[in-house]
């Protein structure tokens, strides 16, 4: 049986950087999905910001829940004509050492003439006493179909470690 | 050679507006199955339901769902209902998306389901997480979508991938 799911790339920085770009993204796939294993070199609360084919325009918009863990710790809000997509939950250097946060992003029908929407699950975890979970709907308002996506972390640099892996998903 | 685990087993993408899509005579061999699509409304806003395995009327389920509305986290419940699903209202323009895990679809216990619905509307719109059940030993042979409010418009894309 023929396989739906494909390897574009998958990348793990050997030292920090400062954001990440899946560039030259083939075309002849349905959708993407972008699964991350990152921490960040900051000390503060950090967020994965994400742009497509370098355009920082203010067409970027995202609906969010976060949740801390805490007893009342649960949140919805809005980002509305954004230059980035912003999710929360990369893992932050002033938490648990060695811990990196997990994240899935999903972009059905990368290559369509309409606006693109995306999904995005995010998760750290340090068994300490703050700890975030985010779960997004974003939205790139462009008919033109994605040939790149760059992560960057909100505050600082990605740490060393930190992977990025792009799939392809075919239809048909 | 490692063996394929994802594979798709049908997709749709509609020519012209329809007030449904189904997916029929689904094979029992995979372990699991993955629903993704995005979903606009013809003419205005659009919602949907879903109904197994050919059933007229399935006000049997169950479903809990966490949304946000950009302002607002919340929780709510369904029970003795059809399949809503994120139900999230797609708008002529800005297209909904949605992804629905049915796991252990051919088994022979109830069945649960993870989905996910995305709908940021730069302003307005939702996310939503919720898990649903299908109170039913049967297997998932037929999956149908019926749209609400309006048609689901053209271009309105589903995929069905059956997961080893």
């Amino acid at each position: 049986m023929a396989s739906s799911r494909f390897l574009i790339s998958s990348t793990t920085l050997g030292s920090s950087a400062a954001s990440f770009t899946f560039s030259s993204i083939p075309s002849g796939y349905t959708d993407l999905c972008l699964k991350v294993s990152a921490r960040g070199d900051a000390t503060t609360v950090n967020y994965f910001r994400v742009t497509f084919n370098g355009d920082s325009s203010t067409i970027y918009s995202d609906t969010e829940i976060q949740a801390d863990g805490t007893t009342g710790g649960i949140a919805s809000g809005r980002d509305t004509n954004s230059t980035r997509l912003n999710f929360i939950g990369l893992e932050s250097n002033g938490y648990t050492a060695n811990t990196f946060s997990s994240a899935e992003m999903y972009f059905p029908n990368y290559t369509s003439t309409t606006s693109k929407p995306s999904s995005y699950f995010g998760v750290m975890e340090n068994n300490a006493t703050t700890a975030y979970m985010g779960v997004d709907a974003g939205l790139y308002r462009n008919s033109i179909a994605l040939t790149s996506v760059t992560l960057t972390p909100a505050s600082g640099n990605f740490a060393a470690s930190s992977t990025f892996t792009l799939y392809g998903l075919k239809s048909s | 050679m490692a063996t394929s685990t994802e594979i798709a087993i049908a997709t749709t993408t509609l020519g012209s507006s329809a007030s449904s899509i189904t997916f029929s005579s689904i094979p029992s061999s995979y372990t699991d199955l993955r629903l993704v699509f995005t979903y606009k409304g013809a003419t205005t806003t659009c919602y949907y339901y879903a109904r197994l395995n050919g059933t007229a009327s399935q006000n049997v389920c169950g479903q809990t769902v966490l949304k946000g509305n950009g302002s607002t986290a919340s929780s709510s419940r369904l029970t003795s209902s059809d399949l809503y699903f994120s139900n999230g209202n797609a708008t002529t323009t800005i297209p909904f998306m949605e992804q629905v895990d049915f796991f252990n679809y051919a088994g022979s216990t109830y069945k649960t389901m993870l989905y996910q619905g995305s709908g940021d509307q730069n302003g307005s719109g939702e996310v939503r997480r919720g898990v649903a059940l299908f109170p039913s030993t049967s297997a998932i042979n037929s999956i149908a979508f019926y749209s609400s409010g309006d048609d689901f418009a053209a271009g309105t894309t589903m995929t069905l991938y059956g997961i080893l």
